[in-house]
């Protein structure tokens, strides 16, 4: 174990002069690139620094104390799955015009979150945006494990539960007919599940040169034989960097439309439908600007008490941080227009059903979630035209969180526009049960869990990928960039 | 055992062969001994699967040929002989009888296999026409009732002793004969127990024979006494009415006539046909005669008596031209004199049972100074026993056994002790009786406090006969054997006048608790069979036939009918007396402001005066106004509200001198200023496990508003304390109170009218000057009308005013569907104009398609199963924020089968998908349950199963249902149809059209030479259901049905046709017609 006071290793490592300019790399300097890793790490600092958390004796006390809390909270969404399967469906809130409920809004939102992970590993890969390494592999995993959370709500969420792989086009007598392909649920099906295998299999390529790095680095015989097992037989020679690099860029390349089509598959279930407030074509763009949004927002209100908690300031910068509140105030935008269009459209398609559900969704029994979800959404972020809270990680964290619960209230919005629809006499009010809020909060359970386990025993940081960064910036540092540094 | 027996055992034997189903039975012999063991008081007579083969075997044989019942030793024999007529798995009809509200009502019962399992109206009488109501739809669920009573007791020294009905008849036959003797019964309509009555009378002169209940027509009988001497029941002949006025009177709702008089009535509003009565309702609360009313005047009870005496000053003086300048209450009073004036001899003015005598008595000098009586206003001789009201006689009664006068009281059906004034006490005299005994189908409260209680058999266990609406003799014949043993009053009656001879049974009921269970099974069987016999016997002997015919086949004629022919009540004329009546003190036009309002009391529309109150199907009807279930509430106007401090839904204490209620507020608009109105029959504590039972700790359902209905009080209070309260309660209704948000309301109203297209009406004038140029029968499929006549929409053959929508040219289905060369195209039409919302479909529909109960948690959840709704509109003028004085528009909807379903294409599973003959089919053990066609339907019509709501043992927030043995689930389970899957959980059901009914028919056609289906052979069970034929169904591609002749009715219209979806049902506009010089409440709907 060795001190991480970020200072004194710049300062043995590089006896730099001027510490505490180059320290916050999200100052603009037109006359040089800012640095993507901060402290100066060698090949060998960056394989330290992100090992150690897998390798240390015991991880923080904190690690401890979250993952009691979420452990717990899954255990109490497994028991409700659990009363859910004993009694029916009826145990939520859903009613005869609110068809779909909490688990509908759920499982939107936990899929828009899986949208950030994908985006920043496989776009921005494509898009040559190195500063994407510090936090690639993070928001990867947390894009696995948040499409887990969102996969499981429409599983449960059907009547007959042990009938769910009806769902799928299974070839066999028992069942001896096909889903109906025009359904947007069945599309549904195939984008969340192809989106799903694509992440994982990128998720876990792009691990193996740094799973290898953990073999090798292992010291029991346990940890050399499952990190053994998973790295694949890893060698680093020139013929595995080749075919794996030529992979990563085709499955990026793979990964990429799923980016687009995950979230506007989902829409479709609205989109195609003919509810007032549902049945409109903005719906895909929206939901993928919905989604990315609030996607980014998770990866920060993660990443900041990690980089912190786990000492990776200098590799996760507040550069990066600050890269991603500009990606989330943008999307931000375009969310707030779209919101805006919406009921521009709702008028200007002079259709009454419409421009009542619109009207409805503002100023009806649910405004108050309307309220919270235009606020969040769309005043939050505006908050990040301002440096200072751009930079700000306290605030970042802050408004990540909001803008989540602005993007889980925007889901809960859309799904309740069902309260009203074209008969008067069907109108009613939604009231969530307890089991549906509990339900809810597990699902986050679930999503810590997997989220701290991925932390202590699995390369948080992209290494291989971050090294690769250092001798970029070395280069460009030659090139003139960073003339101080050299 | 006889040799007859024996052979019929052998035969049972020989087709029950197999082991499996014997097993089964011994299996479930005892588990229903364990089941029914654990009930106190402890029960004799459980139901096992070997009972239930026996019961169906016996109704089998007395259905099918009626000599069978002669010979109970034939029972077993059905299946070695097949019964004339009777196919294995073939459903047969019975006609038979159930009695409401005094009067007889025909029924069709519907049998499988000897189990009834849906009653119908008797379309041979003029009373039914085939049409029924919510009550006789939902009375076979009573039949199927676990709480029903299964054993006679009595109260011993330790408690409750089980007797048996020999010792209840060998006890009170001796009794009967001393002094100090008085029997109390329900106003008795039917002939064989007046018969039996003045038999016992005459055998014992110092008996006493009184008549109560709670909702009854005597002050009707009294008004009647005051204008013409002696009691005259009036028969109303509203198809022959231009004018019907209606004073407190809910003719269309729960006035015991209902069915005949909505059928009568809508006979009279055939705008097709240039026939149109108008309507004037003149109320305290706000019914289904006022809601279809042409005008409404909502007035204070105590204003409907001084309303009606400046009518009749109006009548007589000559009425002058309506001055539009005037009141509204002014108007309308002018407008109703002109009116009835105007059409003497074809008028009626009508008063409500709750309204005193004297206002009863002026409607009659109104009916006769116009000339109405004998042509709309029949007079026919009334029954009653007595001339002394209902609650005058109990209260004599009462008195009596205070005083030690009477010492033996026998009770026969009805349930006094819930029913009678408070202020009686009646329930505490009883006790004080020592030989008190009371026939009841439950074991209720007026059981619980006699010393003895017999379970009677059921109506459609036994025979009976009774007088129907129009005086005419209806015979009920039993469908099935007694579930629980028990006879039928007439059997009682008989036993106890020694028209019929004990000792014929003696022997059974002595063999009745031998141990061996075989024989004990073999005494039951001819046990029952026997008081068959006692009972047609006697009904027998009341119905002697006509001289000189043969009286076995006169008698086989009117069971088989239902009714005997020719007895329909002699027409009187009497003179009218001279009355002195109250002269008119203005009072009608003071308007109520503040102070303490008054209270009126009024049958529920579900549940009418209790006695259905343990009946699931009815809790759960939702009141057509309210549309509230499982609860009865103080019902407010608005405004009235506001002054006097009340919320809905907020508990409020009602008080008179000393006595309090407690009640939920619920805002309704349209009451009258300052009365509160509360409905009876809520708040029973000893009705069963779901109206709630005290013995079981089973809360009651609804408040109780005794305390304050006295006999002084019986109809209104006239002034009541009232206490707002914060507390709030829950209300279970299934569509949003009036007092919903604005935004909301404003919607409602936009969508409405008057450019809203959901519910089209309009007015007679314009549709009488359409029809004048285009006749209703030139519409036809092929029926354009020119362009210059109805605007340039290239008008197809519609009334403008039906506001049919010209998609034409935005028409993007497919023309597959439209001339798809197919057999059959199913569809159905819904005269809006007809509907009154009164619920029968709604409950026929569960009937038949084994909708589940779901519970008032789960309606409040929005849950409810009903397959069809009847929705209601308020719909308020312009400025009318307070609902003053709203119209209703209503609308009964169901699966529309689109043509191009919506439902359909977004379940990913294909459980929903389309008949080629256009039915939106739903594969429930497809159906996985994602819901999204619930979502997608613009109807919402898809009702999703969220629990096993079917087992009520798993579906524990059903009051009581955990109680509920195996046992009990199977006996309630016996109400199902089989023709219909029983839904589970996870599963979304919806309206098939009867696809049942449907299929039966095609086969049935298929097996007789393959022939077409007839135009209209095919009835849905909404369709049988409907007193007004508002609902058809057929093949609209043929154009002799009367579904597509509706369709081309020029008031035809599709529910939401923007949409493009194709609806196989279309609605037929309302048409109201308002006085010409009076503006309608709601201008915006009819002045279009």
């Amino acid at each position: 174990m060795w001190d991480y006071n970020e200072q004194t290793r710049f300062e043995i490592n590089l006896m730099a002069t001027t510490v505490q300019t180059r320290i916050d790399n999200s100052i603009e300097d037109p006359s040089r690139r800012a640095p993507l890793i901060t402290g100066g790490l060698d090949y060998d600092g960056v394989s330290d620094v992100v090992s150690d958390l897998a390798e240390m004796a015991k991880p923080p006390r904190i690690w401890y104390v979250l993952l009691a809390i979420s452990a717990s909270l899954t255990l109490i969404l497994g028991a409700l799955i659990g009363l859910l399967f004993f009694k029916g469906v009826g145990v939520w809130g859903n009613n005869a015009p609110v068809y779909w409920g909490w688990p509908i809004v759920n499982f939107v939102f936990w899929v828009g979150i899986g949208h950030a992970g994908t985006l920043i590993s496989a776009i921005l890969f494509l898009f040559r945006q190195h500063w994407r390494t510090g936090i690639n592999r993070a928001a990867e995993a947390m894009t696995i494990f948040a499409v887990i959370c969102a996969g499981m709500f429409p599983g449960i969420h059907i009547g007959r539960v042990w009938a769910f792989y009806w769902l799928f086009p299974i070839p066999s007598e028992h069942l001896s007919m096909w889903p109906n392909f025009r359904s947007p649920l069945l599309w549904d099906v195939f984008a969340v599940s192809t989106y799903f295998t694509v992440s994982l299999l990128f998720w876990y390529m792009g691990m193996v040169p740094d799973l290898a790095t953990f073999r090798d680095r292992s010291t029991t015989r346990l940890r050399k034989f499952i990190y053994g097992i998973l790295a694949l037989g890893w060698t680093g020679s020139a013929r595995h960097w080749h075919r794996y690099e030529t992979a990563y860029t085709i499955l990026a390349a793979l990964a990429t439309p799923l980016v687009l089509s995950v979230h506007t598959i989902v829409s479709f279930d609205f989109a195609v439908s003919i509810v007032p407030g549902w049945h409109t074509t903005i719906f895909p763009p929206y939901f993928v600007a919905g989604a990315i949004f609030s996607g980014f927002a998770m990866v920060i209100t993660l990443l900041v008490p990690m980089r912190s908690i786990f000492n990776l300031k200098h590799i996760i910068t507040v550069r990066h941080i600050e890269n991603m509140n500009k990606i989330i105030m943008v999307t931000g935008l375009m969310v707030g227009t779209a919101y805006t269009i919406e009921f521009f459209i709702a008028w200007y398609s002079g259709n009454p059903f419409e421009l009542f559900a619109f009207k409805n969704r503002s100023f009806g029994p649910f405004w108050w979630a309307y309220c919270i979800m235009f606020s969040c959404n769309v005043f939050v972020p505006q908050l990040y035209w301002f440096k200072r809270i751009r930079t700000s990680m306290i605030m970042s964290v802050v408004i990540g969180i909001l803008v989540n619960v602005g993007m889980w209230f925007e889901r809960f919005v859309i799904v309740m526009t069902l309260n009203r629809d074209y008969l008067p006499s069907s109108w009613s009010y939604f009231r969530p049960t307890w089991v549906d809020i509990m339900m809810l909060i597990g699902s986050f359970g679930l999503f810590m869990t997997l989220f701290l386990l991925f932390c202590r025993f699995l390369p948080v940081i992209a290494m291989s990928e971050v090294k690769g960064t250092i001798t970029f910036q070395r280069n460009m540092a030659h090139a003139g960039g960073y003339a101080d540094q050299h | 055992m006889t040799q007859t027996q024996k052979n019929n055992e052998s035969n049972g034997k020989r087709y029950w062969r197999s082991v499996e189903e014997f097993q089964g039975t011994r299996e479930l012999d005892a588990l229903i001994d364990q089941e029914f063991g654990s009930a106190a008081p402890p029960p004799t007579d459980g139901v096992s699967r070997r009972r239930w083969l026996q019961i169906m075997g016996a109704s089998m044989a007395f259905g099918a040929t009626l000599t069978g019942c002669r010979y109970p030793a034939e029972k077993m024999a059905p299946f070695a002989f097949r019964p004339a007529g009777r196919t294995p798995g073939m459903p047969e009809t019975f006609s038979s009888m159930l009695e409401f509200g005094g009067f007889a009502r025909p029924i069709v019962a519907t049998s499988y296999d000897g189990r009834p399992i849906k009653l119908d109206g008797n379309p041979d009488h003029p009373d039914s026409g085939g049409g029924s109501d919510s009550f006789t739809q939902a009375t076979i669920l009573e039949l199927y009732d676990p709480d029903r009573s299964r054993s006679s007791s009595r109260t011993g020294e330790s408690g409750q002793v089980t007797v048996t009905w020999n010792e209840a008849v060998n006890n009170f036959k001796s009794l009967l004969t001393g002094s100090g003797v008085a029997i109390l019964s329900e106003p008795v309509g039917s002939p064989t127990v007046r018969r039996l009555r003045g038999k016992l009378l005459a055998s014992n002169s110092s008996a006493q024979w009184f008549e109560f209940t709670s909702v009854s027509a005597d002050n009707s009988d009294a008004g009647s006494r005051m204008a013409f001497g002696s009691a005259f029941r009036p028969v109303y002949k509203l198809e022959n009415a231009r004018i019907v006025v209606t004073m407190d009177a809910d003719p269309l709702g729960t006035d015991p006539a209902s069915i005949r008089l909505t059928r009568d009535f809508m006979a009279g509003r055939d705008v097709d046909h240039g026939k149109m009565n108008r309507l004037y309702s003149i109320e305290s609360d706000f019914s289904k005669t006022g809601a279809i009313a042409d005008h409404r005047l909502p007035l204070r009870f105590k204003q409907i008596g001084s309303f009606l005496a400046a009518l009749e000053l109006l009548i007589d003086g000559t009425p002058g031209n309506l001055d539009s300048h005037l009141p509204y209450n002014e108007k309308v009073l002018a407008a109703i004199a002109e009116d009835l004036v105007a059409n003497r001899g074809a008028g009626v003015v009508m008063v409500g049972n709750c309204q005193p005598a004297e206002v009863h008595a002026r409607a009659f000098r109104i009916n006769s100074k116009l000339g109405n009586i004998g042509k709309t206003v029949h007079l026919v001789k009334s029954t009653a026993g007595s001339d002394l009201s209902g609650v005058d006689q109990l209260k004599q009664l009462t008195k009596m056994i205070s005083d030690g006068s009477v010492t033996t009281l026998v009770i026969l059906g009805g349930n006094p002790v819930f029913y009678a004034p408070f202020d009686l006490d009646f329930g505490a005299a009883l006790k004080t009786i020592k030989n008190s005994v009371h026939v009841s189908v439950y074991r209720d409260e007026t059981s619980r406090e006699c010393g003895w209680h017999l379970n009677a058999a059921h109506a459609l266990e036994s025979w009976g006969d009774g007088t129907s609406v129009d005086g005419s003799t209806i015979i009920a014949q039993p469908l099935i054997e007694p579930l629980f043993g028990g006879w039928s009053t007439i059997e009682f009656l008989a036993m106890l006048t020694g028209e019929a001879d004990l000792s014929v049974a003696d022997h059974i009921h002595d063999a009745e608790h031998v141990n061996d269970r075989h024989d004990e099974d073999a005494s039951r069987q001819s046990h029952h069979g026997h008081i068959h016999i006692v009972g047609l016997a006697t009904v027998q002997n009341t119905h002697p036939g006509s001289p000189g015919s043969d009286p076995n086949k006169a008698w086989q004629t009117a069971v088989r009918k239902g009714f005997i022919e020719g007895t329909v009540a002699a027409l009187e004329s009497p003179a009218l007396l001279e009355m002195t009546l109250a002269a008119d003190d203005g009072q009608w036009k003071t308007s109520w402001s503040s102070g303490d309002p008054e209270l009126i009391f009024r049958p529920s529309g579900s549940i009418y005066d209790g006695r259905y109150a343990n009946n699931g199907w009815l809790q759960e009807l939702p009141d057509f106004i309210t549309k509230l279930t499982w609860d009865n509430a103080a019902l407010v106007g608005p405004a009235t509200a506001d002054t006097l401090g009340l919320e809905h839904g907020k508990i409020v204490n009602l008080k008179v001198a000393e006595y309090t209620i407690s009640m939920p507020v619920y805002i309704l608009p349209g009451m009258a200023n300052g009365t509160i109105c509360a409905w009876l029959g809520y708040g029973r504590s000893a009705a069963g496990r779901v109206a709630g039972d005290a013995d079981y700790s089973i809360d009651s359902v609804g408040s109780d508003i005794r305390p304050l209905r006295t006999s002084g009080n019986w109809w209104s209070v006239p002034t009541v304390t009232v206490i707002p309260t914060s507390t709030s309660y829950t209300l279970a209704s299934t569509q949003d109170h009036f007092r919903m948000d604005e935004l909301g309301r404003e919607e409602i109203n936009r969508r409405m009218a008057p450019e809203g297209k959901m519910i089209r009406e309009g007015n007679y004038t314009s549709y009488a000057e359409f029809l004048a140029k285009h006749p209703i029968d030139d519409h036809g499929p092929e029926h354009k009308h020119a362009e210059e006549e109805h605007g340039s929409d290239g008008h197809a053959a519609q009334w403008p005013e039906g506001r049919h929508l010209h998609f034409a040219n935005f028409d993007l289905t497919s023309a597959g569907w439209k001339n798809d060369p197919v057999a059959y195209k199913w569809g159905m039409s819904i005269d809006l104009n007809k509907c009154t919302g009164c619920g029968s479909c709604v409950v026929a529909c569960q009937a038949e398609n084994n909708i589940p109960v779901v519970g008032k948690d789960q309606v409040n959840r929005g849950r409810e199963m009903q397959w069809l709704r009847i929705d209601r509109y308020f719909i308020t003028d312009e400025g009318d924020t307070d609902g003053a004085n709203p119209a209703i528009a209503r609308q009964p909807v169901t699966c529309q089968h689109c043509e191009s379903a919506p439902c359909e294409t977004v379940c990913p599973v294909a459980a929903t998908t389309h008949s080629d003959e256009g039915l939106n089919d739903m594969i429930y053990n497809r159906c996985i349950g994602t819901r999204y066609c619930g979502n997608n339907c613009p109807y919402k019509v898809r009702r999703f199963n969220y629990y096993n709501f079917t087992d009520a043992q798993t579906f524990i927030k059903l009051p009581g249902a955990d109680r509920l043995g195996k046992a009990d689930l199977q006996l309630q389970s016996m109400v199902m149809n089989p023709e219909v899957t029983v839904r589970s959980r996870g599963v979304m059901e919806k309206c098939t059209f009867c696809v049942q009914r449907i299929q039966n028919t095609k086969i049935l056609a298929k097996t007789e030479d393959n022939r077409k289906i007839h135009p209209n052979e095919i009835r849905t069970a909404c369709q049988d259901a409907c007193p007004s034929s508002a609902i058809l169904f057929g093949d609209i591609q043929n154009p002799a049905s009367d579904v597509a002749k509706a369709h081309h009715n020029p008031r035809a219209y599709s529910l939401l046709e923007e949409l493009n979806i194709g609806p196989r049902t279309r609605y037929l506009a309302r048409v109201r017609n308002p006085h010409p010089a009076i503006e309608p409440v709601s201008a915006s709907v009819a002045a279009h």
